[in-house]
Formats: C-alpha cells, structure tokens, sequence
C-alpha cells in the first residue's frame, strides 16, 4: 500500500520545513530537534487513544512497553520492534534493525550526523503514547549503524 | 435514559459534564464526584480478583434511591461516568455498554483532532451531539 | 432501643458494660477525674485463671438499651459504681437512699454495684462496707483502682457462675425463652411444649452461653456455643437470633483474627493482655484438626492445653466467612423494622472489619446499606451523628470524596429549618474539614498555576456555603476572606451575572469589617491564608520609568576610569526557557534621585464586565525607603491595557527593588507581590537611588515659546523661548534659576550649542558672564539666581547669493587699467524658483524671508548630597530666534579714492523692513531709506594689508583648492579686523563675493601694477556697528584697485511701530 510512503514522505518535509524556518541560533541549540518532538508527543497522544480504544486495559508497565513494541510499532511502521530489553528498574531499550524512516537514506555510515532529526519525531510519538497511557518518560534515540536504531525509554518516578 | 453523562479526565476533574434537565445539576455532579471514589477503587491493582482487571467497562458503580451509576475507564485513564433513571429498567448492560463504546469512540475523536489540548474541557460539537442523542433516545 | 452506638465494634461483644454515674450532684470535673482513673482499669487479668476480663465504662446508658441485654449480653449493665459528694453525716442517710434508688433503675441486669463517697469524715467514714467506699476527698484515694478492681473480680464471680448455670442447664424442657423487647407479645399464647418451640428456646439459650462465655474469656467455648446456636436457630428459622448468633460468631473470630481491635484509633487492644489469642497462634505442627465435640465441654470449658490446639482453625470463621456471616446476619436483622440499631451497629461494625481488610468495595456496599437502615424518628443531634460517623466511616475505607459528601450533609444538618438553635459553628467547622475531599485548599498560591484541581461547580458551592456559615456564625472577618477566595480562585468560572453578585455582597461584608492581608488563625488551629486580588485588576507590565529629562542625574566621569561595570552580568544565552527572574534581576541603567517623585508605570486590565474601582493603589518596594503616594483609579468594563502610573518618592539612597503593589477593592485590601505573579512582565525592577541632588527653575525675562526645539542630537529640551530679532540686532536675555529643590545649588556650568542652520552666523550668538552667577552660589532652596544672556544677530545681510553676482560696470580703474569684469550684480528675480503665486513685482517679497536660528543654552548644576558623589543635573533652554531681513546689500562696487591707501566702497542698500532706516557709515552722512527703498551709499574705506595677517595655520598648504585657501584666508581676516576695530557689534561678513573683496584688497604698495585678481583674495569687512538701538556701518577695507570709497551706513530705527 501506498500509504507507508505518504507518511514518510511528509515526515521529510515535516523535518526540512522546520529546519529551514529555523533561525540560526534555533538550529545551533537543538530548538528545532525540541519542536519536531513536542509535534510527535501530541500525535503520539492522540494515536494511542485511538489504538487502545478496544485493547484491554494494561497490567502493568511492562504490558505497556510490549504494546508499543508489537501493535503500536505495527500500525504506524508496519513492523514490530526486534529487541525489547530491559533492566527492570524503568530503563528499556527498543532496537528496531530497520526502522523505516531510515531505510531509504542510508545503509552504513553514510549521514550518520543527520539521523538524529530523523528519529525526534518518533521519539516524541512514543513519549506522548506513554504519557496518555500514564506512564512518564524521557524517550532517546541512538544510531551507530544505518538503518538500525535503538529507542532508549527512561520511565520518570512521578 | 441517561439523565447524566460525564468525561473525567485522569487528574479527576470533569473534562465534561451535562445532565438533563439542566437545573439542579449541582446535584449530578455532586453525584458524579462521590462516584469517582468507587471507580478508583475499582481500578487499582491492589491484589483484588473481583473485577476483572482488563475490562474497560466497570459495571454499576453503586446504585441509589432514584439513580443508578455506571463507569467506564479508558486506557489512558480517562473515565466515563453514565447515571441513569433506577426506574427506567429495560436498560440492559449491553445497551449501557454499547453507550461507553460510542462516548469512547467519540472522545478518541476528540482527542485526535489537532486543534484539541488534552486537558481541556471538550468543545466539540460533534461530541455534543451524540451525547444529546444518547440522553434523549434511551428512553 | 433507640440510640445507637456508632462507637461499638466487634471487641465489644466480650466486654463488660459497667456505668460510673453521679448521684446527687458531683461537680463536673471532680468527676470525669474520677471516671477516667476508673475507666483505665479496663483489662483484667482474672485471678488463678488466663483468662483476661474486658471491661467497658459508660457514664451515661439508656435505660432503654438494657432491655436489650438478653440479646446480646455487652447491652446490658452488669456494673453500676456510682460517685457522690457527701461532707456532713447527717446527709448520709439520704445518699445512700439515692444510692439505692440508683441501683433500680438498673436492677434487673446488675450484678453488683458499688458507692464511692467523698468527702466524708467521721464515724461513718470509718465503716468497712465492701459495697460502699468512704473517701476523704478526691485527691486521697490511691487505691481506688484496687477497689475497682476488687470490684471487676466480684462481677466475674456473678458472671461465671451465670455462666456455669446456664451451660450446665440442661434440666430437659424448661429452658425459659429469652426475648428482646417488642418480641414478647409475639409469643404470647404460643404453645410451649412443641419442639419447634423448644429448638427455639435452646437455640436462643445457647446463643446466650456464647455470649457469656465470650464475655468470661472463653473465646473458644464461645464459638462452639456460637455454631451450635447457629445450627439450631436455623432449622427453627428463627432469624433474628440466628443473626444475632451469626453475629456472635463473627465477633468471636474477629477477636481471634484482630487481636489489635478493629476500632482504628478508638480502642487499640493490648497485646500483652490478650492471652488467649496469642496462644491460639502456637499450633503444635501436626495436630489434627478436630471439632470439638460439645458433648466434652466441660464446667470449666475446654481445659487449657488442650484447647489451644485443638479445633481452632475449624471453629473460627475465616475472614472471609467473617463477612459473609456479617452480611447474612444483616440480611436476617433487616427483616425486622425494630431491629433497625442492630442492624445500623452491625453494619458499622462490619464496615470497621472491611477496612482492616482493605475492602473497600464492600466496606462501601455495607455503608450504602447502613445509610438506608430506617431508624424511625430520629433527633436532629441523632441525624448528625449519623451522618458524622457515616463520613468518618468513608474516610476510613479511603472514600474520602463521599466523605466529604456526608461531612457537608452533617454540616447542613446542624443548621437544618427545623432546629431551634442551629449550630452554625459547628456547621462552619464540619464544613472546612470536607474541604480536603474536594480537593480545596485554602491556599490561593495553589490555584496560580495549571489546571484547576477538583470540581469548579462543588467546590463554588462549598465556599458560598462555608461563606454563608462563617456569616450567621457572626464572624464577618472569615466571610470576608472566604469570599474574597472565592473570587480571586473561581473567577474564571464565574458567570457575569455571579461575579456582580459575588462583588456586591463582598462590598456589603466588607462594609463591616474590611478585609485585610494578615492570616486569620481558627481556634483548631487552621490558618487562613490572605488572598490577595491578583486579577483584580490583571497586571500585565510593570515598567519604571525615568525621570523627565530635566531631573535625570548624570555622572561625571571620573578620571580613573570607568566605574565598575554595573552592566547585567547575564550575558546573552540562547537557552530557550529563560525564566522572568532574570529578568527581574536586571539592573536598570538608568538612576532615581532621592526626594524627587518617581514613576512606575503599570499597564493593567479589567476582568470584569462591570466598571471596577481601585483604590489605594500603591508601590511596595524594598531597600530603600519609599515613601509611596497612593493614586485611586476606575477602570472601564472589560478594558483593553490600560497605563497606571504609580508614583512615590525615596527618602534615602541605595538600591530600590520594586516587590509589587497593594490595591483597595471592594473594600479588601491586597499585597500583590511580582515574585508570585509569573504572567507580569517587566524589564527590571532595581533602580539605584543616587543622593539627592538640587532642582532648578528656569524663567526668562522673553516669553516662553509654543515652538519646541526639537534637536537632531535627541536632547529635550526643558523650556524654549523665542524671539524677534532683526538681522543684526542684539537683545538681553535675562534668565532666573530658581532654586525649587530642597538642596543646596554649588555648582554651575553653563554652554551654548547652536543647532545648525543653513544659515551662517557671524560672531558670538550667545554671550553671558559666568562670574556673575558663581558669585551667587551655593544658592539656598527657593533663592533665585540671575544670568544675563546677550543675543546677538548677525547673519548674513547679503541679499541671496545670486544678488551679488558682479560688480558694477560703473567701476572704473584709475589707472586705467581694464578692470576685469566681476560679474555683474544684478537683482534677479529668481522668477523660476518663486512660487507661482506670489508676483513677479513683488521684489520685496524675497527680502523678508525670516530666517530661523536655534540654540540651546545648557546649565549642569550640582549640589548637595549627590555632588559629592559625582552627580549633576542638566537643565537646558531653547532659544528660537525669527531674524527679520534689516538691511541687504545688493550691490557692491567700488570706486577709486583720491588716496591709494583709500577707496570707496559703493553700497546698495536695501531696506527691507517696513520702517524708515537710516544708514550711517563712518564719517559719511547719513543715508535715509524708506522701507523698501534702495539707495547707493557710498564709503571710503582705508585698503588693507593682508601681510601682517596672522599666519594660517599649516593646513592650508595642503589646500589643493585656491579657493578654500582663500576662504580660509577670508575667516583669519575677519577675526583680525574684528579685533582691530574692537566694537561691540554685530558683524556682517561675506557680503561680497570673491571677486569683490579682491577689488578691496589693498595692494602690497604698487601702485599702478595690476595684480592677477585670481591670486590673492580680499576679505572685505562690513562692520554695521548697532549701538543700542542703532545700527551703524563701518567698512574697513583696502583693495589694490582704488577704491575709495568709505561706507557709513547709519541705520536709524524708528521704534515707534513697536513701542508706542
């Protein structure tokens, strides 16, 4: 299906737009990266409400972080997530081998300095999912080698 | 027939509230806000096997004299809250579960819209409309 | 039974019910003292037994409540001790007839009794009665808790052997029915011999062994009794007693289950005591469980050993079952509308269990129930009561909003209609403590920021009714702050026609007793916090201003340098969330002086729909002391930004913070600090205060002018005065400083600046004399100094440039020589230029164009305090001069005189005023012109050597230009022959053209060589001498042709057009 594309097609503009409308001292401190997150928090809130509507209702932490790695992961990027871990006490570590919004750029090392801004959208859709689910965080994205990243949710004690 | 209907968002003040007819509806929410007590109760994890933990839908809440309370949590722990007329008994449970699903399919909506802070009171229209529907038509 | 006992729970049903009540009469406090030192021996260890003996103590119990006691045996009074006061014998007899008659009313339950006497001396005192104890006075009766407890064990005596009779028997068919009171007539007339009845009769007897055992400490005996009684009332259907007997049950194994007590804070257990249940922990591994058969009951109950193992798990009820028990038990007391207070009790007691059990979904089923329980007519007290244990009862299952939902219907109870005396204190302090449930604190600081916490609705509610209470209560002060809560925290949910409501009435409160920002304390202990009106009116800037510019300090800069930077030492941070204390922390650069008024300006904001008047408004500040002058103002309805500008003056120097402001409305009066407001912004909020520094006054002897000089630099300018001049006339100006200050004027400095014009100027515009205003300092306040200020005209009294354009061809070179044609002067109309309107003809028209000079005269003033710090004040006047055309040139030429040292000089002069003029030149006649006349003069003026000209300076050698060499030339000219001649006048330069003033240049002493006229340039001098009011022409000049003509021009004015 076609759909896939559009998504990834506006997310590339979505970055390129706040990039060139940034200012330059926005664009030296990370104030775009900061915007791009707070638009993938409210869509994340918005989207979770709508794919839990029927679900049943979750146990526990852990239930939660399995529904975004398996139906949340699927509906938005038609995979699920290949590696859950976690240290028990709040950290976990979502790796996706082939996060989609990477693939089409690069397959090695190549604009590995641009990742960053590809992945602070999705950071923020998982935070805002998160929060509308109760749960408080502080989601980061790493990438060392194309199209692979790993998500890091550091659950906040409230 | 629903005599009231409230949207409860997850810090527990009321998102939405409206109740028919329109006067002395300090007493609903007075109803409403006693009623919460019992659906926190209800949803908290602390070892209980009386309920079942995954439903969204909470049954009857507590009935009185001329009223009685259903409640409803989401996910997101936004909560529900339906009083009916005790003396309108053709209500079935599935007609009063079918009315939850509409409220959620609604607030999904609500929340989905782009011009919507979460935490606001609900404006929308559309979201008025149905809970008019809902007050008027199961009767 | 009518009262019930919210304070009962499960523990209760193994106590003993002794009452301690007064006879006669017995002073208050005399005898809860006595009462409490009773009540404390409420755990008895009995003798030769483990058994523990609970006690429990009323000073006051319904006779009503003993009817009950067959039912369950805790009801009844088993105990009377009874405390009087008698000092003289003969009274004796009749208090122990009181005593007595005392004893009746509970006769039929009461084991034993015992009398307490005080105060008694004598013979009578001395008796050793077991039943009477005399003692001298309250204070000596040490053992009195030995006698209670002589008297607890004489009790246990009575109980046990009750006990043993009525397990023991089991005299075959005459067990006699045991009742509780509205039963009796149900059963008259029924047949006694059936086994139905019979069932009936042993079922309720062995329900009655239960209790008593569980009363005497036999815990274990009294669940096996219990169980029995359940069977048999069972299968009899005999529900009340079954409840009852379930009841039992349910209380004996909470005792086992709870050792702790299930009545919270009410009545915690000690532990230590309560053998029986700590033993029942310690099973010998392996024991079987077994029930114990009844048939081995012994008199003396299951013997110890044997009974801490054996049957225990099986006898008592798991917790489960206790409340399952509980609820059949009320399901059967329901049935009956008269067991209504059992059935309230057992509620309450169930609830108290569920909420050790953390069930509070069921603790809450339980209490809906109890809610409903229909206890007939009920006082109003009763009401409250009900209600007040019922909220009690919410909180401690955790359901603390419906806690606070019956804590607010107690408190509405207590001023309900139909009572005589409402209760409106308690109302208000049963109101406050439903607060927390509605998540309502008083504290305004918690509503300044996010979400509203809680239920607007209920909670506007609450507040009108704890306004409502705090008013009827008689306490004006607490209405007025509760509604001033109100309206400062649920503004925003208030309809319009709600806040005109709200305001009016507060105006009315207030009108009483105003309100005001310190903390109300509550006699609990609750402390009410002040509310200040934050949004009332909303403030969304806060700016100080400078001071007008005439008052502003500035600091001369010292020679050291610099002063310390006191520039903000925040430097420029991109980091998005700066937070507005930095800002506020920012240091203004600009300074206040000491005891001059000073403005804040705030721009501020009307919430309201109706027209808001604030009074009182003032600054609050810290640092330094202000003093602040309060303003009152009347904002419109729903106004856009609207400026206040707040004023207030420091009385000492340092550095002032502004903290905020206080307001007055609607009688209430509010501190608002800017730290607590985080939507205000400001751009600084310190201000160094420099010492104080002298203020003057400027008058003028002109009159002040409507024009404003408006300089290029910026300057303001303080006063402006403007004046007529003719060209080349000179005027006084005398200038009055007035000393309007409060300090001492030292210092002085005066400048002139002339704003530039197009216009060239010859000489000194402005002139004064400072010494004549030094010698008049230091100037005292209110003294006034004086300055002189000489105005002097002097523009160019050449026509326009293209006036002068040649010279006439009248000249004629004495020598013969050709005289190279200067161009011609002519008097061009410069019709192309001239507008189209003003006719051709109208020559004169040009020559009244009035030109415009401006200057500002600048007086830096310092003194007092802040000249020593360096400080000084600059006070600036405006001067506008409107210079008239006088007299124009238009023509110049010359002529060669009889000497070669001389020339004349021809003039035309014109004049250009509407008055008659006489034009004198230095020894020459006077030339008469009309007004608008032009006449030749002609002058004989002494041609001049350039050679002893001062030398330039070095710059003109680098002069590539001729021509500014010349001019150059041409300036250092016309100074020397100012200085020569040394006359106070105005001066006239420029008149000629370059080609003229060559004609004027006297030759380097050849005669009748023709000079080059491009090499050398003459400056020529036309010197118009004004003496008072009269203007005389000197020309001084020299040419190497022969000029000789010598101009005087005597300008004579006619003053009559402006001073008659």
């Amino acid at each position: 299906m076609a759909d896939e594309a559009l998504f990834h097609f506006l997310h590339n503009e979505l970055i390129h737009y706040a990039y060139k409308s940034a200012e330059q001292g926005e664009v030296e401190n990370g104030r775009c990266i900061t915007r791009l997150e707070n638009m993938g928090f409210r869509v994340g809130q918005g989207l979770i409400e709508r794919f839990t509507k029927d679900t049943a209702r979750f146990k526990d932490e852990l239930d939660v972080m399995k529904f975004i790695c398996k139906d949340f992961w699927t509906s938005v990027f038609k995979k699920q997530i290949d590696n859950l871990r976690t240290n028990h006490q709040g950290i976990y570590v979502l790796q996706d081998n082939k996060f989609r919004l990477l693939t089409q750029m690069s397959a090695g090392k190549q604009y590995l300095e641009h990742a960053p801004r590809y992945l602070a959208f999705t950071c923020g859709m998982v935070r805002g999912g998160l929060s509308n689910l109760g749960v408080k965080s502080i989601v980061t994205a790493e990438v060392s080698v194309m199209p692979a990243c790993k998500f890091q949710v550091m659950i906040q004690k409230m | 027939m629903a005599v009231c209907i409230a949207v409860i968002a997850k810090e527990n003040y009321p998102l939405y509230i409206r109740s028919i007819p329109a006067e002395n509806k300090l007493k609903f929410h007075y109803m409403v806000h006693t009623s919460l007590d019992v659906v926190e109760e209800k949803i908290s994890t602390v070892g209980k096997a009386l309920v079942d933990q995954r439903e969204l839908y909470l049954g009857l809440l507590y009935p009185t004299e001329d009223y009685k309370v259903y409640g409803y949590v989401t996910n997101s722990k936004v909560k529900f809250v339906i009083v009916v007329d005790s003396s309108n008994t053709a209500l079935r449970d599935n007609e009063i579960r079918s009315m939850f699903r509409k409220l959620h399919n609604s607030y999904t909506d609500v929340m989905c819209n782009p011009f919507y802070n979460p935490g606001d009171t609900i404006q929308s229209k559309s979201f008025d409309t149905m809970v008019s529907g809902m007050m008027l038509q199961a009767c | 039974m009518s009262i019930p006992d919210y304070m009962q729970c499960a523990e209760d049903h193994q106590t003993l019910l002794v009452v301690v009540q007064p006879v006669g009469i017995v002073p208050e406090e005399h005898f809860f003292k006595i009462y409490k030192r009773i009540a404390s021996i409420n755990q008895i260890n009995v003798r030769d037994s483990q058994r523990v003996l609970y006690i429990r103590y009323r000073h006051h119990y319904p006779p009503e409540n003993n009817e009950w006691g067959d039912f369950q045996t805790h009801r009844k009074v088993v105990g009377l001790i009874a405390v009087t006061e008698c000092v003289q014998a003969k009274d004796w007899p009749q208090t122990a007839e009181r005593y007595h008659n005392q004893k009746e009313v509970f006769g039929s339950t009461l084991y034993d009794s015992r009398l307490l006497v005080f105060g008694l001396h004598g013979e009578i005192a001395e008796q050793t009665r077991t039943d009477v104890a005399f003692y001298p006075n309250y204070e000596e009766c040490k053992e009195m808790e030995k006698r209670v407890e002589d008297f607890i064990e004489s009790l246990f005596i009575v109980l046990e052997s009750k006990r043993l009779d009525r397990t023991t028997d089991k005299s075959g068919d005459k067990i006699p029915l045991l009742c509780v009171p509205f039963e009796k007539k149900d059963f008259v007339g029924l047949d006694t011999d059936s086994r139905h009845y019979k069932k009936r009769c042993q079922g309720r007897m062995r329900k009655h062994v239960g209790d008593l055992c569980l009363q005497a400490g036999m815990l274990q005996d009294a669940l096996v009794h219990y169980h029995m009684a359940v069977e048999l009332l069972r299968s009899v259907n005999d529900f009340l007693w079954l409840g009852a007997a379930l009841e039992g049950l349910c209380s004996a194994s909470v005792i086992y289950h709870y050792p702790g007590g299930t009545a919270g804070k009410f009545g915690a257990r000690k532990q230590s005591i309560s053998v029986s249940a700590e033993s029942g922990k310690r099973h010998r591994p392996g024991a079987q469980e077994v029930l114990i058969d009844p048939g081995a009951l012994t008199t003396n109950g299951i013997s110890a050993d044997t009974s801490s193992e054996i049957g225990r798990a099986k006898n008592c009820l798991s917790p489960e079952d206790i409340i399952e028990k509980y609820k059949e038990a009320i399901s059967y007391y329901g049935k009956y509308k008269n067991a209504g207070v059992i059935e309230l009790e057992a509620c309450v007691k169930a609830v108290r269990v569920l909420a050790i059990q953390k069930r509070s979904m069921e603790a809450s089923e339980f209490l809906q129930n109890a809610v409903y329980i229909n206890l007939g007519q009920l006082s109003e007290e009763e009401k409250i009561q009900r209600y007040s244990i019922l909220s009690e009862l919410y909180d401690l299952i955790g359901f603390h909003r419906k806690s606070a939902f019956f804590k607010r219907v107690a408190a509405m109870q207590c001023v309900a209609p139909t009572i005589p005396e409402p209760g409106w204190r308690a109302c208000y302090k049963l109101l406050l403590e439903t607060l927390p449930g509605y998540s309502l604190s008083l504290d305004p600081k918690d509503f300044s920021k996010g979400n509203h916490k809680g239920w607007a609705a209920v909670q506007m509610r609450l507040l009108h009714e704890l306004v409502y209470a705090s008013r009827r209560m008689g306490n004006p002060g607490l209405s007025v702050r509760h509604l001033s809560f109100l309206l400062q925290t649920m503004l925003d949910f208030l309809s319009d026609q709600e806040k005109k409501e709200v305001t009016q009435s507060l105006e009315n409160y207030t009108s009483k007793c105003p309100g005001g920002m310190e903390t109300i304390t509550l006699p609990d202990g609750l402390k009410l916090l002040p509310v200040p009106f934050t949004k009332l009116p909303i403030v969304r800037s806060v700016k100080l201003l400078n001071l007008p510019l005439g008052l502003r300090p500035h600091k001369v800069k010292s020679l050291l340098g610099q002063s310390l930077a006191t520039k903000s030492p925040f430097i420029y941070s991109p980091i998005i969330v700066h937070n507005r204390g930095e800002e506020r922390g920012k240091k203004i650069d600009f300074q206040w002086v000491q005891g001059d008024v000073c403005e804040v300006q705030l721009m501020v904001y009307n919430p309201m729909p109706f027209e808001l008047r604030v009074e009182n408004v003032g600054l609050l500040s810290s640092g330094v002391e202000f003093e602040s002058l309060p303003a009152a103002l009347s904002l419109p309805a729903e106004s856009g930004l609207y400026p206040v500008t707040l004023v207030g003056v420091p009385r000492t120097s340092g550095n002032i913070t502004i903290n905020g402001y206080h307001t007055s409305v609607f009688g209430v009066t509010s501190d608002c600090l800017l730290e607590n407001l985080p939507g205000v912004k400001t751009s600084g909020c310190t201000v160094e205060v420099v010492p104080a520094l002298p203020r003057l006054q400027l008058n003028t002897s002109l009159p002040r002018s409507a024009h404003t000089l408006q300089p290029a630099s910026g300057e303001e300018v303080s006063t402006s005065v403007s004046v007529q001049l003719f060209n080349g006339e000179s005027q006084k100006l005398v200038v009055k400083l007035e000393n309007i200050g409060s300090e001492p004027l030292e210092t002085l400095e005066i400048t002139s600046k002339v704003v530039t014009t197009k216009e060239k100027l010859f000489g000194d515009f402005l002139t004064w004399n400072l010494d004549e205003v030094l010698s008049q300092l230091p100037l005292k306040p209110g003294q006034v100094a004086t300055l002189t200020v000489g105005i002097r005209v002097k523009l160019d009294f050449s026509g326009q440039e293209s006036m002068l354009q040649d010279l006439n061809d009248d000249g004629i070179s004495v020598t013969g020589l050709p005289i190279s044609s200067p161009l011609r002067q002519v008097l061009k109309p410069r019709t192309e230029s001239k507008p189209l309107n003003s006719s051709e003809s109208n020559k004169s028209g040009e020559y009244n164009h009035v030109k415009a000079l401006e200057a500002i005269l600048n007086f830096k003033y310092s003194g007092g305090p802040g000249h020593v710090e360096g400080y000084y004040r600059n006070l600036s006047l405006g001067l506008h001069v409107d210079v008239e055309p006088s007299v124009f040139f238009t023509r110049v030429s010359t002529l060669p005189a009889t000497s070669t040292r001389q020339c004349h000089l021809l003039l035309d002069v014109f004049n250009a005023t509407e008055h008659e003029l006489t034009v004198s030149a230095k020894n020459n006649e006077d030339l008469v012109l009309h007004a608008g006349e032009c006449q030749r003069m002609a002058i004989q003026v002494n041609k001049f050597n350039f050679e002893n000209l001062p030398q330039l300076s070095e710059e003109t050698s680098n002069f590539t230009n001729l021509k500014q060499q010349e001019e150059e030339r041409q300036h250092a000219r016309g100074f020397e022959i100012n200085s020569q001649l040394d006359i106070w006048e105005a001066s006239v330069e420029g008149v000629l053209n370059q080609l003229v003033l060559e004609h004027l240049q006297l030759a380097p002493l050849q005669w009748g060589e023709s000079q080059s006229r491009l090499c050398s340039l003459v400056a020529m001098l036309w010197l118009i001498t004004c003496v008072k009011e009269r203007m005389c022409v000197i020309v001084h000049s020299g040419t190497q042709f022969c000029l000789h003509c010598i101009l005087y021009s005597y300008l004579q004015w006619v003053d009559s057009a402006s001073q008659s």
